[in-house]
């Protein structure tokens, strides 16, 4: 899934799996900033939030969010690597 | 209600490569906290990662961990009920040890944690004369922690990467990780970091006897054995 330009346009997955991811990402997205300014860096490179359903993950870049919603978890090693790939 | 073991245990964490800062707080409560940066930018810190994790509340969300990686270092925050650990990680860090052994800790202690205040400074340790209590980690304390939580706690991140890197002579890295994963299913392996090191060494061979090829699977297998002998395992 996508967010263009941080805008909320968002394609592909579901339409559920589309609208929280978009969701995540703000709201993440919103702090993230907040914590690099407090630690004196510039910004959120890639995010992954974990809860009891699953995990969400995403990478910023100049072009905009992509990332996935999915069930299963997998290692912070095993989803880093897949999100600095694609 | 003594805090000891879990302020010793949250320095002990703090020893594992990559890892140049930690927090520990209970809203307003700060229970532990070393970070390579003042007192008040700390105090921020603690503040925005508590909003962020309310809002989470608020929708009844039971988070477990948030990874947030900058250009300049990475935040790996942890959450059990209002209890939140918070490291911050160098590009060094095994991410997946920390965010296990961190999450052990907070396991470990969580009555402890249950029962904490979250009013500011209630885990200062001072006595009725109000002198502060000084909590002292000394490095046999924390040899002996390392110790005892070396079978809870495994290296599986790095023996996964020696295992992908193995495997990546004869196939892609997708299906490289698509086949440790199958395998780790197959062995009903929850969570391969709470394995015994015998039982990481049995389970990265049995990933390597999926390959199909006699000699080329020989010549991985003396590959593997290699290198986890490097590893200590």
């Amino acid at each position: 899934m996508n967010i263009a330009g941080g805008k909320e346009s968002v394609s592909g997955g579901d339409p559920e799996g589309a609208q929280r991811f978009a969701g995540e990402v703000k709201f993440v997205s919103y702090y993230a900033q907040k914590l690099a300014d407090i630690l004196g860096m510039r910004g959120l490179v890639l995010g992954i939030v974990e809860d009891r359903e699953g995990q969400t993950s995403f990478r910023s870049t100049s072009s905009g969010c992509h990332g996935s919603v999915s069930g299963n978890k997998r290692s912070l090693w095993q989803v880093r690597e897949s999100l600095m790939k694609s | 209600m003594s805090l000891n073991s879990l302020i010793a245990a949250a320095a002990a964490l703090q020893r594992l490569e990559g890892v140049a800062g930690i927090v520990l707080f209970k809203g307003k409560n700060t229970v532990h906290k070393q970070m390579p940066f003042s007192d008040g930018r700390t105090l921020d810190l603690q503040e925005t990662v508590g909003q962020m994790m309310d809002g989470y509340r608020q929708v009844r969300r039971k988070m477990r961990q948030i990874y947030l990686e900058f250009d300049g270092g990475t935040l790996l925050i942890l959450t059990q009920e209002e209890s939140i650990l918070v490291l911050l990680l160098t590009g060094r860090a095994d991410a997946d040890l920390v965010s296990s052994a961190a999450g052990v800790l907070m396991n470990d202690h969580a009555l402890l944690l249950a029962q904490l205040s979250t009013d500011a400074g209630s885990s200062q340790g001072k006595t009725a004369d109000g002198i502060e209590e000084l909590v002292v980690t000394s490095p046999r304390r924390l040899q002996e922690m390392s110790e005892k939580a070396e079978p809870v706690v495994n290296n599986w991140g790095q023996v996964r990467k020696v295992i992908e890197s193995i495997l990546g002579k004869v196939m892609g890295r997708a299906q490289a990780s698509n086949l440790i994963d199958r395998t780790l299913d197959e062995e009903k392996v929850a969570d391969p970091y709470r394995l015994t090191a015998s039982q990481v060494r049995k389970l990265a061979e049995t990933i390597i006897e999926h390959i199909p090829n006699t000699s080329k699977r020989r010549q991985l297998l003396t590959e593997l054995e290699s290198h986890l002998e490097e590893l200590n395992l």
